[in-house]
């Protein structure tokens, strides 16, 4: 299974007991942390806590800091609340260099210039900094209870005090500036949409916990679409916008998720800078590692004093936390696939963005801040939807070839026949797929209308020709070499195809009313996907019509003469010859062939690869495409980083894959030897 | 086997029984089949040489000879079972009860329910033993138990299984013994009452006491059938057959009664192969 051990560990160290430190950090490589106190920084090195670099923070006109934030973000930015009701930009940065092999890192901070948040000047008792390339967004809450917000230094503040009704607990603003949320004692969010910063709109409330339990702590994942909730009570919960309707654009926040409770009310949040995880402190010391897609808690370090801050090392290998008391703990973390549970892999989850739970596979994009989706079902679908689609082509097809080959076809013509349809077998299935992608599926959307006419224009026209070769008079039938029947019927399936052919257009303005593709989307609502699973039915269906062929033939031919002759003896007509007893003794090899040919299909890469268009889809629809559990892997093992979890859950599937084929051929070969016991003789 | 057969034009069944209720004794020397000069070739190879026979009815005739001889081949013309054989052709007549086997207007599937065959090799159908009984009637549209019950108890009465399988009627025919395997191979025959059952070689592949059985069989029931047996032993042919018909090379040596062939032949080499000259 992907999922391995959440371990972890860690070491404590006091600080300077005058140091009143509020926030802390971690440089990426967890070498060097540091501690923002109103005073100043402190940068120590890890493990032994030795501070290695000191620097005070001052401000002009000179002001006691009295709230300190920390951004959201890869980047370490600060914002540092004054009493004079300005916010003081801090940017710390570290630079490695190596000197004589060694990596030295060093750390400095750099204080901006402040910008007014509150006009009045009043102190700043909480204060939410966010620090982004499109511009910095400031929250703030006073000592008289106001709440400001500011767009960038030179913007003006704007008061959203009038806006909430009750005792502001907790404040949170995403990374893109847009959107302000904001936390009350009586366990609401007001949010507020801050996209036009000089006049913030209240899009609406949310009842997070129940009345009267304060919502203490609120953070969003990376992507800023996963609000997490941490409230007086101790729980902790991921919330995500969801439409409120399929049709409405307006959208409500949801419970999601629900994670394990702390004992003791939520103190801090610090989401993962890499993934959907985050870590939870609360005031008795407690340090919870959470997964919001697969909505676990993964680790539980017991607790300590009050967290008053925690900090999530920027790979997520690691953690720093500061309590109350002044110690600063620091964690390594060993969190190896958090997103992976049998649930996850195949049931239904509520992912980012989605209005209901969904099976979906989407492993990778573009983006950091995206929430992979590692869900099988779909490939296990797509997987049995194309082995379906083949089989029902081929099935009919090989085993009545087979059946006429066996106790109709002339010998002469068998010698050939059978050879011939074997070598169909040998074709490399690349080619097939090659020729089912760029020839066969423009073709097929072109021809679609005949093709459907053609199922039952064939079929009518083997029959017409049976027919009319039975008014052939018998001196001439039987002057011709027996088995030639069979060549009198090439010339007619020719002309059936070419007739539906040629008649395309007439049969798909007749049937369809000028056009197949919009007449499907109106009648069915099914879309005409170009590379979709009718190519895949007729060219999988190809590649395993030789095997099928071939051991039902010979299962055909291995049923003894001297049961047909005693059958025929007793005035069996051929036909009744076949259905009673020769089917039935060949019952077990028949079988097997079948088995065996779902077995190649389950399997077969090359053609689900190029003739679909690999789109995990769940849908039986004949003209959609789908993606297999073998065309999967083949397209993302380039892909899957080494160790991975992408890469672990590839062997997964390979393995699923595997299983699936092994216990169907069990299960066939069970079938295939009581077949045996009870009909076969020799 | 070859498409003609079930290609052909729609058949008139033949009803040319005088009388033809099989349980009123018939006259010892009323034909059953006539064959007048009948030629047989597998492709070019010729296997039969104008054989002219006459088989009574309601009498037991063996065909006997060596290997090779050309004894099978004219037993599966009589029931066109060499139809199925690539290149095979006949000419001549094969009248049964007067009528051509032969002729467009014979529905084969027909004729082959009128002249019945028991194989060299018990070839049971791997399916239960009633089934195997029920097998060529359920071909004539014979459905229901109530109708199927009654024949294949009497079929297997007639092939003297039924007391040894009535019990194990629903088991499969394939864990018999090679003995009740011919039997039930018998019984399937009569189950869709023939005029004619034609038997190759039924007892070589059997034991003494199992060929005493089918031997004992055909006394009981040749009473309501011709029967036309082929065999390679010629005490067998003695024992139960009223005529016998001697084959060397694709040839009819000689028909007579059973006890003029083996006791004062009239050809040279009828008396030779009878005594053990050759074989």
């Amino acid at each position: 299974m992907a999922t391995g051990k959440q371990t972890g560990q860690f070491t404590a160290f006091p600080l300077d007991a005058s140091h009143q430190a509020a926030v802390v950090g971690l440089e990426e490589q967890q070498e060097i942390g540091y501690t923002v106190s109103p005073t100043r920084i402190a940068f120590f090195s890890l493990p032994s806590g030795r501070v290695v670099h000191e620097q005070p923070i001052a401000v002009s006109p000179a002001s006691t800091m009295t709230a300190i934030a920390r951004s959201s973000g890869k980047e370490d930015r600060l914002g540092l609340g004054t009493e004079d009701g300005r916010v003081v930009p801090l940017a710390i940065d570290f630079t490695s260099a190596y000197e004589s092999g060694q990596r030295v890192i060093s750390p400095s901070a750099s204080v901006g210039s402040p910008f007014q948040i509150d006009p009045t000047g009043k102190a700043i008792r909480r204060l939410v900094y966010q620090f982004s390339d499109a511009g910095t967004g400031a929250v703030a809450l006073t000592e008289t209870g106001r709440v400001w917000y500011v767009r960038n230094s030179g913007g003006s503040p704007v008061d959203l005090t009038a806006n909430v009704s009750s005792t502001v607990t907790a404040l949170v603003l995403d990374t893109r500036n847009e959107t302000l949320s904001v936390g009350t004692a009586d366990g609401r969010l007001f949010h507020f949409d801050v996209r036009e910063a000089s006049r913030p709109v209240l899009t609406g409330t949310s009842s997070i916990a129940p009345a009267g339990v304060a919502i203490t702590s609120l953070a969003y994942l990376i992507g800023d679409r996963s609000l997490v909730v941490g409230t007086a009570a101790g729980e902790v919960s991921v919330w995500m916008p969801v439409r409120v309707s399929a049709e409405s654009d307006r959208t409500h926040l949801r419970l999601i998720h629900r994670l394990a409770s702390h004992p003791a009310e939520v103190t801090a949040i610090s989401p993962s800078q890499r993934d959907k995880g985050f870590l939870t402190g609360d005031s008795s010391g407690n340090l919870y590692m959470h997964y919001s897609t697969s909505e676990r808690t993964l680790l539980r370090f017991p607790g300590g004093d009050a967290i008053q801050a925690a900090w999530f090392a920027p790979k997520a290998n690691g953690a720093i936390v500061l309590d109350r008391s002044g110690q600063v703990r620091t964690y390594s973390i060993q969190n190896p696939h958090p997103e992976i549970t049998f649930a996850t892999l195949f049931q239904p989850v509520w992912y980012e963005g989605y209005d209901k739970p969904e099976q979906v596979w989407q492993s990778s994009s573009g983006g950091d801040d995206f929430e992979p989706k590692f869900g099988l079902t779909p490939l296990i679908f797509g997987t049995l939807k194309g082995t379906m689609y083949a089989l029902l082509l081929a099935v009919p097809l090989a085993v009545l070839a087979a059946v006429y080959t066996s106790m109709f076809m002339h010998p002469d013509l068998r010698a050939w026949i059978k050879p011939i349809i074997e070598i169909m077998a040998a074709l490399p299935t690349v080619v097939l797929g090659f020729l089912a992608g760029l020839w066969m599926a423009p073709l097929l959307q072109r021809i679609f209308p005949a093709v459907l006419v053609m199922m039952v224009v064939v079929p009518a026209a083997v029959i017409a020709a049976a027919v009319l070769w039975q008014l052939v008079p018998r001196s001439m039938r039987v002057n011709l070499h027996a088995g030639v029947e069979a060549l009198v019927l090439v010339p007619v399936l020719i002309a059936a195809v070419a007739v539906c052919l040629s008649l395309n257009g007439q049969i798909e303005s007749l049937l369809f009313g000028s056009n197949y593709k919009g007449w499907l989307a109106d009648v069915f609502g099914v879309r005409y996907d170009q590379r979709n699973a009718l190519v895949v039915g007729f060219t999988m269906g190809f590649a395993i019509i030789p095997i099928i062929f071939s051991i039902s033939e010979e299962a055909l031919s291995n049923v003894p003469r001297n049961l047909i002759a005693g059958s025929l003896a007793l005035g069996a007509t051929n036909w009744q010859t076949l259905s009673r007893l020769v089917f039935v003794s060949a019952s077990p090899g028949i079988f097997s062939a079948l088995m065996i040919g779902f077995g190649r299909a389950v399997g077969e890469t090359m053609i689900v690869l190029m003739a679909t268009g690999n789109t995990p889809i769940m849908d039986w629809s004949m003209f959609d495409g789908f993606r297999t559990l073998s065309a999967n892997i083949a397209v993302e093992i380039p892909e899957a980083p080494h160790g991975g979890t992408l890469y672990r859950i590839l062997f997964f599937a390979a393995l699923l894959l595997f299983a699936m084929t092994f216990l169907l051929n069990t299960v066939a070969e069970v079938i295939r030897q009581r077949l045996r016991n009870k009909y076969s003789q020799f | 086997m070859l498409v003609q057969l079930s290609s052909m034009p729609h058949p008139i069944a033949i009803h040319i029984h005088e009388g033809g209720d099989v349980n009123e004794k018939p006259k010892a020397s009323e034909p059953k089949l006539v064959l007048r000069d009948v030629n047989f070739y597998y492709g070019r190879a010729q296997a039969l040489f104008k054989v002219n026979i006459t088989v009574p009815k309601n009498q037991v005739t063996a065909f006997i000879g060596p290997s090779g001889c050309g004894k099978s081949t004219l037993l599966r013309c009589l029931n066109r079972l060499n139809d199925l054989v690539e290149g095979a052709r006949l000419d001549g007549t094969i009248l049964l009860d007067g009528v051509d086997l032969y002729s467009s207007q014979v529905d084969v599937t027909d004729l082959r329910t009128r002249v019945g065959m028991v194989f060299q090799k018990s070839n049971p159908f791997p399916k239960p033993i009633y089934d195997n009984v029920a097998y060529g009637p359920r071909l004539q549209g014979i459905r229901t138990r109530a109708d199927l019950d009654p024949i294949v108890e009497e079929s297997l009465r007639g092939a003297g299984l039924w007391d040894e399988v009535k019990d194990r009627l629903w088991e499969s025919a394939l864990g018999l013994s090679g003995g009740q395997q011919q039997r039930l191979c018998i019984a399937r025959a009569l189950a869709v009452k023939p005029d004619v059952l034609l038997m190759d070689e039924p007892c070589s592949a059997l034991d003494p006491i199992a060929t005493g059985r089918i031997e004992e069989l055909l006394f009981a029931l040749k009473d309501a059938l011709t029967i036309v047996i082929v065999t390679h032993n010629m005490q067998q042919a003695a024992r139960v057959s009223d005529s016998t018909g001697f084959f060397l090379m694709g040839e009819l040596i000689e028909f007579a009664d059973t006890k003029k062939i083996f006791t004062t032949p009239d050809d040279r080499r009828t008396e030779d192969y009878i005594t053990g000259r050759f074989g």
